[in-house]
């Protein structure tokens, strides 16, 4: 009996291969209908034939019966408890206070048009891919309105371009003004060049008054590494106390403008 | 509690209305998150950001009859923005049925209770096998039960081919499930095998 029903079902595979092709892909598409019991009779009375001897389409019909009342299950998480404390938390009262009052006030006229647009903006900058495609549409735009012959901007880029290398002095009216500006950009480099003349002179001042002493102290160091080198540690050591003090003189005279230069 | 009263009082500030707002509509928020994202983590960090960005734009919503489909929207945008900038990194791994958030449910009978939660998290896993837009349809029309026609305003495509895209996201969702259940492979979308046990 067995072999039998395996030779019909073989025999049906075949021909239907030869002829329609496999029923599984209709059936596949009614069962959410017979699912739902929305089939008309004799497509339910097909379908049901079909699942009596398709395992694979009968386990699809099972999971899409236990799994349709299932989903709506699914609609809410809880959270817990301390996400609503956490959004609370991000959203205190004083973020409301700094946001502009709600429908109630509401201007009207040419500002009314700027609010709705501006809150129609800023819903739809919420929708992804939104910013860039605004950007290509701007950018098409703006190609169209520049660089097509015969367009009305034609001839803006090159005269943009023109008054980037010229410089401002060639905009009208913004002569004066340029003058005006290169006039103060003079004074304040003479006072630059004066101040900076004035600390090179002090500079040059310093140099001067402390050069003996730094001259002493350069001999009183030489003398000391001489005295090192003949193993005369005494004389060395006193020569290296020269040199420290000849050092500190001429720091000191470096830094303090009223020191008198004195030799030793 | 009427919610146009209760988003006019939102929006002068008021934080208890506030509150109450994120208490009605936390768990569907998170849930939509969580299906489109397949992560809990992920999913309730932009559930909150979605908060912020809603109370921040309150002012905006002016058809409070709306405001479900007007939120709805932000978390969908929202969740899709985070599937972009997820998308240089590695693919995400089957969650965990354990570690998931606890669903609603309905059964009172613990042995009913058990089989209900082992279907749902069975449901959970298989509808992140789904392509995207199966799942998104999935989401919206069977587990949040949003009319076909809002989805296709929403998805930005026509009825019919939202109704088409919904008999066949059920189905693929079915074989998502008969394959974690270790069932008899069913046959692809179209033709494939016609019954397992008929050539064996």
């Amino acid at each position: 009996m067995n072999g039998g029903r395996r030779d019909g079902e073989g025999f049906l595979r075949d021909v239907l291969a030869r002829t329609s092709g496999s029923p599984c892909g209709r059936a596949e598409t009614l069962l959410p209908d017979l699912t739902d019991g929305l089939l008309a009779d004799l497509d339910r009375q097909l379908v049901q034939a079909h699942l009596e001897h398709c395992a694979p389409c009968r386990a699809l019909a099972v999971a899409l019966g236990w799994a349709g009342p299932v989903l709506p299950q699914l609609a809410v998480v809880d959270p817990g408890e301390a996400f609503t404390a956490s959004v609370l938390a991000r959203t205190s009262r004083r973020q409301r206070l700094d946001l502009p009052s709600p429908a109630t006030a509401r201007p009207s006229g040419m500002a009314g048009v700027m609010d709705h647009v501006g809150r129609w903006w800023a819903e739809r900058i919420l929708v992804p891919g939104f910013a860039p495609r605004v950007a290509y549409v701007a950018t098409v735009v703006l190609v169209l309105l520049t660089s097509v012959p015969g367009a009305p901007l034609r001839a803006v880029p090159g005269a943009a371009l023109k008054l980037m290398t010229a410089g401002p002095a060639v905009l009208p009216g913004t002569a004066g003004a340029a003058q005006w500006v290169d006039a103060r950009a003079a004074e304040g480099q003479a006072v630059v060049a004066g101040r900076w003349d004035g600390l090179a002179a002090r500079l040059r001042e310093k140099g001067e008054r402390s050069q003996p002493a730094r001259a002493q102290a350069f001999a009183h160091a030489a003398a000391a590494w001489r005295q090192l080198e003949d193993r005369r540690l005494s004389e060395a050591g006193m020569e290296g106390l020269g040199a420290l003090d000849a050092s500190r003189r001429a720091w000191t005279l470096w830094w303090n403008d009223d020191e008198q230069t004195t030799g030793e | 509690m009427d919610q146009a009263q209760l988003l006019q009082r939102c929006q002068t500030g008021d934080e208890l209305a506030w509150e109450v707002l994120v208490r009605t509509h936390q768990g569907r928020v998170c849930a939509i998150a969580w299906h489109y994202l397949g992560d809990q983590d992920e999913a309730l960090d932009v559930a909150q950001d979605i908060f912020v960005r809603v109370y921040r734009s309150l002012d905006t919503c002016t058809e409070p009859e709306r405001f479900e489909h007007w939120l709805t929207r932000i978390v969908r945008n929202a969740c899709i923005d985070k599937l972009r900038r997820r998308k240089a990194r590695p693919p995400r791994q089957d969650i965990p049925a354990d570690e998931m958030m606890s669903l609603a449910s309905s059964a009172a009978d613990p042995e009913q209770q058990w089989l209900s939660n082992a279907r749902q998290k069975l449901v959970q896993v298989a509808l992140q096998r789904l392509s995207g837009i199966n799942r998104e349809i999935i989401v919206l029309k069977d587990i949040q039960g949003l009319p076909l026609e809002q989805i296709a305003t929403m998805l930005d495509l026509p009825l019919g081919t939202v109704k088409s895209r919904s008999s066949r996201a059920r189905v693929e969702l079915a074989r998502a499930i008969v394959e974690l259940e270790g069932g008899p492979a069913p046959s692809g979308p179209v033709g494939g095998g016609f019954g397992a046990e008929a050539v064996s």
